[in-house]
């Protein structure tokens, strides 16, 4: 193990990072997630002109360059409208967060049926948790009973008019959507007491994923409007979130080690 | 042949783009490209010192070479041409002598065209070869028809034109001061362009000695296939290229020695290339052309079989896959074959015309076959021993042959981001399997993935003194923690980067004077708060003295510029790197306008904001922090992890590089 230990550390010495590309995949993580205020100052900082390439899109410039940066500065566009729109799903806030999404890219929901269906199912889990935590707060029992019916009922029609047209025509939607009706038959607020699969619903995580998901969509949506499909093929297969990949690859490989 | 057209394919060799999308080629590009930055480094300092522009006259320069260096400047090319006896410069790389010793030393590759002479030497006059180095594979064989060999790369030149492009544009120029305005021009476009196109270093066991035996290249060698080697055979024709493969229908008339073999007409002769795939190469590719088969009748099938055998048989005489530890593909009806297995179907026969990629996929395991460019599906599977290409012909066939000196017909590069594409998707969705106890610490940190990239980037921003964009940072993922461990979380990071701030600030202020270009103030500034930094240290506070300098030149200041400059070669008088640093800032005064010169990147932004960084890396060295941030140690944990893996031969890391995550 001790040889194996000296080559570790020459190795991590013989490995020198691009401290540029470094600062370019940080900038694209800021771009990204939608930190706004960030980019901006970050981008000043590394000495990246942010409203050159706004505009132009890398048409102008030397072209060796021109490429890498309107690779970095993917998104940038849209990160505003992005960044409030993932902040609208992480509350919570479904509703507003399709409102947005179908103002700015109206095209979008309409094409891409997995996303719409997920914010809408995603919708109605909120709205169910919502219910639940207004139960607790009123301890009052017969109206709650009376609001019980509306909510259920206000539920299905919610589920009737939005989802399940878009599930009939997709097994693995209709299970899902099946799943989160279950919710209903329980009205304990016990997570503890619910079904994993069912308190998998209410995990934030899911949040997370699903404003991922719209976050992801609206930059593909982006790069279909660039011209170059070099860039657009690019910006696909890699240009997701490497610092992500970084981390997971981090973690598989020392797995990976672990297990030899 | 088509050699003008084909300015390309003259000399250079680069490395097949999709070697570069794997562990291995990426290494090998490391391996290249160091050695030949140097090189030019050096040569620019040298030819600036020659025409007397630095100050001093190396020492270097006191031979014979100085001579004949100073006037091929002056003259331009002419001095190449009609000296070529006494041009050894180092700073032109490929001289005519070499482009002579082309013919010379590899006059089994090199076509007696005289137009091909021609155009290498006023490549040479380009002085474009500083990193192309020659290689001869490309040069057609006498029985090659010129058809063929262009059908099989129609996009060669386009997909290497960047690198000579760069080099094509100026012509020899004549006058003195003209002369290096151009060249130092090119040479940053040039340089520029080696690094966003990797592709262009060159390789290959045909290297061309650069002068004077001072290969950069020489203790490198590319041990994959790049030809067929000679068969025992004498009927079996290789070309001098070895890519080109011909059974001579008539041989025996002309060879008595091979009369006896060519007669067994259903025997195959079986020849193997010049090198063998490692396993860690992760993927290897390459395409052959049937040019002729055997009956003229029936064109579209033909007897060639193609295929692989392992490295540690010595030699094969059957058809590829009748014997153990060999696999083949055969043309006459489509079928694939190995180990002395009974043949299967795989897919459609081929003959004259057809194109047939052979690829094998170490990180799958698998070998698989291209018919025309459309990928035909894995033929073989199991594979885990270093193998060698090996192919099969009968009578009156013949073959060219592509080692990826060419494009190929085949997306190769695409069928390895696909592959890529796959391996990402495994290593997401194994976070999603929860069978067993390993899996299941995975996804409950998976939940934390967010959190622990936003704490990485916020560690970074306070590593480098960013405290501003920290800040910022910092107020905008506060949003985002909705859930009471990510809160929790949030806080950590929110306490850590407060711990700092003092010291974070000057940092910052720092940093700041460095920007605004009031180098003294920063450096009295580090001397207050971190003493230790320059007693550790002799070349930052070099450095930072470089960039007053390079603010005296910026705003104009000549006298002030000369006289700090002077003071800092009598300061720094015994180290040598210094003194060549020096040089390259000198060499500014000597250009009306320095940021198109060659060493404009010294007054560029950049530059500054490098030494911010590193001056930055060592005040934390010297409050006995780490140097590098988390970030970076996370980086290069990983990539030293790859490698490890690599080493190991564990399959999906194969094709991973450090590109794939952004650096």
């Amino acid at each position: 193990m001790s040889s194996e230990e000296i080559d570790w550390n020459s190795l991590m010495e013989s490995n020198l990072i691009d401290k540029q590309s470094l600062n370019h995949l940080i900038l694209n993580y800021l771009i990204f997630e939608g930190y706004e205020n960030s980019t901006i100052k970050f981008a000043k900082e590394i000495g990246i002109n942010l409203d050159n390439e706004v505009d132009e899109q890398g048409e102008e410039g030397e072209e060796d360059d021109e490429p890498i940066k309107a690779n970095i500065i993917m998104g940038l566009n849209s990160i505003k409208i992005r960044n409030e729109i993932k902040l609208n799903i992480l509350n919570g806030e479904i509703q507003l967060g399709i409102n947005k999404l179908n103002l700015n890219y109206p095209d979008l929901l309409e094409q891409n049926n997995f996303l719409y269906f997920k914010l809408l199912l995603l919708n109605l889990i909120e709205m169910i948790r919502k219910n639940r935590d207004s139960e607790t707060s009123i301890k009052d029992d017969e109206p709650t009973e009376f609001n019980q019916e509306e909510f259920v009922l206000k539920i299905i029609k919610f589920a009737q008019e939005k989802l399940t047209n878009k599930a009939i025509k997709n097994v693995k939607f209709m299970e899902e959507l099946e799943l989160t009706m279950t919710l209903l038959l329980y009205s304990t607020n016990d997570s503890n007491l619910l079904p994993l699969r069912l308190n998998e619903l209410f995990e934030f995580k899911l949040r997370r994923d699903i404003a991922d998901l719209v976050n992801k969509s609206i930059l593909v949506n982006d790069s279909n409007n660039l011209i170059d499909l070099n860039y657009k093929k690019n910006f696909m297969k890699k240009r997701k979130l490497q610092l992500q990949i970084l981390v997971i690859m981090m973690k598989l490989i020392l797995m990976m080690m672990k297990m030899d | 042949m088509d050699s003008i057209n084909n300015e390309d394919e003259k000399g250079q060799f680069y490395l097949p783009s999709y070697l570069l999308k794997t562990t291995y080629g990426e290494k090998l590009e490391k391996k290249l490209s160091t050695p030949i930055k140097q090189k030019n480094d050096h040569s620019i300092t040298s030819k600036l010192s020659a025409l007397g522009i630095m100050g001093n006259m190396p020492s270097r320069y006191s031979n014979a070479d100085y001579d004949s260096e100073l006037a091929s400047i002056f003259s331009g090319s002419n001095a190449n041409q009609s000296n070529t006896s006494i041009h050894h410069d180092r700073a032109g790389a490929i001289s005519s002598t070499s482009a002579g010793n082309d013919s010379v030393i590899d006059d089994d590759i090199h076509s007696d065209d005289p137009m091909e002479e021609e155009d290498e030497e006023e490549e040479d006059e380009d002085e474009e070869g500083v990193h192309n180095i020659h290689y001869g594979d490309e040069m057609d064989v006498d029985f090659e028809e010129d058809e063929h060999d262009n059908e099989l790369r129609p996009t060669f030149t386009s997909s290497t034109g960047s690198g000579t492009g760069s080099g094509s544009g100026s012509g020899p120029v004549t006058g003195g001061p003209g002369i290096i305005r151009g060249n130092n021009r090119r040479r940053t476009r040039t340089r520029s362009s080696q690094s966003s196109n990797p592709r262009k270093n060159s390789k290959t066991n045909k290297l061309h000695s650069l002068s004077n035996g001072q290969n950069p290249l020489g203790n490198f060698k590319y041990s994959l296939p790049t030809k067929w080697e000679n068969s025992t055979n004498k009927s079996l024709l290789v070309s001098n290229n070895g890519l080109t493969l011909k059974i001579d229908q008539n041989g025996n008339n002309n060879s008595p020695t091979s009369s006896s073999s060519i007669s067994k007409n259903y025997d195959h002769l079986v020849t193997k290339t010049n090198n063998s795939i490692p396993i860690k190469v992760g993927v290897f590719y390459f395409e052959i052309k049937v040019l002729s088969v055997t009956n003229n009748n029936l064109k579209n099938n033909s007897d060639i079989t193609i295929g692989f055998m392992n490295s540690n048989l010595v030699n094969v005489t059957k058809m590829p896959g009748l014997e153990i530890g060999s696999y083949g593909f055969n043309g006459s009806d489509g079928s694939i074959i190995c180990s002395q297995s009974a043949s299967k179907k795989y897919n459609c026969k081929f003959g004259q015309g057809d194109i047939i990629g052979c690829g094998v996929n170490f990180s799958t395991k698998s070998i698989f076959y291209t018919k025309n460019g459309v990928f035909l599906g894995n033929a073989f599977t199991d594979i885990n021993k270093e193998l060698i290409p090996i192919i099969g012909l009968k009578n009156g066939n013949s073959i060219s042959s592509n080692f990826g000196s060419n494009e190929f017909i085949f997306d190769i590069d695409g069928y390895i981001e696909d592959e890529k594409v796959k391996i990402y998707k495994k290593i997401f969705n194994y976070t999603k399997k929860s069978d067993n106890a390993i899996n299941k610490i995975n996804t409950h940190t998976d939940k934390e993935i967010p959190n622990i990239l936003q704490n990485l980037v916020s560690s970074y921003f306070n590593h480098l003194g960013y405290i501003d964009i920290s800040k910022t940072f910092l107020k905008e993922i506060k949003n985002e923690q909705i859930d009471e461990s990510l809160i929790k979380n949030f806080n950590k990071i929110e306490s850590i980067s407060s711990i700092d701030e003092n010291n974070l600030k000057i940092r910052q202020q720092i940093r700041k004077y460095l920007i605004q270009g009031d180098v003294e103030s920063s450096i009295k500034l580090t001397n207050l708060n971190f003493p230790k930094v320059f007693e550790n240290n002799l070349e930052i506070l070099f450095q930072l003295n470089c960039q007053k300098l390079i603010n005296f030149i910026k705003s104009g200041e000549l006298d002030e510029a000369m006289k700090f400059g002077q003071s800092l070669r009598s300061n720094y008088e015994t180290n040598e790197k210094f003194q060549e640093s020096l040089n390259d800032i000198f060499s500014l005064l000597a250009f009306e306008k320095p940021e198109d010169s060659e060493f404009g990147y010294l007054l560029s932004n950049d530059c500054i904001l490098k030494i911010c960084d590193e001056l930055n890396s060592e005040i934390l060295k010297s409050l006995g922090k780490s140097s590098i941030s988390n970030l970076e140690k996370l980086i290069k944990h990983n990539k030293s992890l790859i490698e490890i893996l690599n080493d190991k031969n564990q399959l999906d890391s194969l094709l991973i590089t450090s590109d794939d995550f952004g650096l």
